[in-house]
């Protein structure tokens, strides 16, 4: 009798837990896909530099604006940790330019307990292969950091570099810690 | 029970490893032609009448004071700039002589080449060529230093006049 009920206990919560993780990815438009995401309207930056006065050249380094890119990371409940890569992948692209990134912090978070969001901060370059960035992990519960506020920079714009559109993917992956 | 625990993990372990989502970057560099004289204030060159019947008219000392900056970005295989003078008028009798020195060593890139001195009219004439993408660095003491001297060309044209402000137009183009 004692295993029944601790059976239908265990059954309720798994159930119970379950229900709030699909009723919570539903909430976010993104049923069972809703692991790492992007704000759709806020994911390009086109950055326009310019030249005013003659001799001089493009600045060092232009930032994006803060909040330009949102990214929203989830970690289920029986996984408990996840690490966020990023790296660009060129469409039409000058080496000599290059691509920083930072989190500028933890978005907005929902049934957090004992939960972190670890690195980030701080600029880190974006090259073409996949560099770590931040990890998340949790203890007991679904954790997602909603709305994640990023903040890129381009550095090594120059006039040196033939005038044209220049474009690269940024391309986030969450992945085992 | 099983089954739900089992299907519960699979859920957890799909929804999360691998999972990647795209921003895009994009950075406009357009083509940029700019030139610049520094530093801006007029310049004031005078003959000197002689003091002994007989001896020529001095002419003014070279004027080095002006440089000329630029900035140039041009598209791949695209066409290299030249920069060029012209003069709203000429003096009769006298030469405007202009030459542009080697390009000073600040900024970078494809700096242009002097083409040496030039007589300045008011058609233009080319003063820097093969300018590719570069940059010079704003302000006196970066891009070229210009020499601008003026030399009698026909006695026979010369005028009293004073005051007379030329005006030189400096252009870069492909």
């Amino acid at each position: 009798m004692k295993d029944l009920r601790s059976s239908s206990s265990l059954k309720t919560l798994v159930i119970s837990v379950l229900y709030l993780f699909l009723n919570y990815t539903q909430a976010e438009g993104q049923l069972l896909n809703r692991s790492l995401s992007i704000n759709a309207n806020f994911s390009k930056w086109d950055l326009e530099p310019t030249v005013t006065e003659a001799g001089n050249n493009y600045s060092d380094q232009y930032t994006s604006p803060s909040g330009q890119m949102k990214i929203t990371v989830g970690v289920p409940l029986l996984l408990g940790s996840g690490k966020v890569t990023v790296q660009h992948v060129p469409t039409n692209w000058d080496d000599r330019l290059g691509i920083r990134i930072r989190r500028e912090g933890v978005g907005s978070t929902l049934l957090c307990a004992l939960c972190s969001i670890n690195n980030g901060q701080t600029y880190i370059n974006v090259g073409q292969t996949a560099t770590y960035f931040f990890d998340v992990t949790t203890l007991l519960n679904l954790l997602m950091f909603n709305d994640m506020e990023l903040q890129l920079q381009i550095t090594g714009a120059s006039v040196l570099i033939p005038a044209n559109t220049y474009a690269t993917k940024i391309v986030f992956t969450i992945g085992p810690l | 029970m099983k089954r739900i625990v089992l299907l519960w993990l699979l859920l957890s372990t799909s929804c999360v490893y691998g999972q990647s989502i795209t921003g895009t970057v994009s950075i406009k560099l357009p083509p940029v032609a700019l030139v610049d004289i520094e530093p801006s204030m007029n310049i004031t060159m005078l003959f000197t009448a002689p003091g002994e019947a007989g001896n020529s008219i001095v002419p003014p000392v070279t004027n080095t004071s002006k440089w000329i900056n630029y900035t140039s970005a041009i598209p791949l295989n695209g066409a290299q700039r030249r920069i060029s003078v012209a003069v709203n008028e000429i003096i009769p009798g006298i030469n405007i002589k202009l030459q542009a020195s080697p390009a000073a060593a600040t900024g970078g890139g494809a700096k242009g080449i002097s083409s040496g001195k030039i007589t300045v009219g008011t058609t233009a004439r080319t003063i820097i060529t093969n300018i590719g993408g570069a940059y010079t660095g704003d302000g006196t003491a970066n891009g070229h230093q210009l020499n601008i001297s003026m030399e009698i060309a026909d006695y026979t044209d010369l005028k009293v006049i004073s005051n007379k402000i030329i005006i030189f137009t400096y252009t870069i183009t492909e």
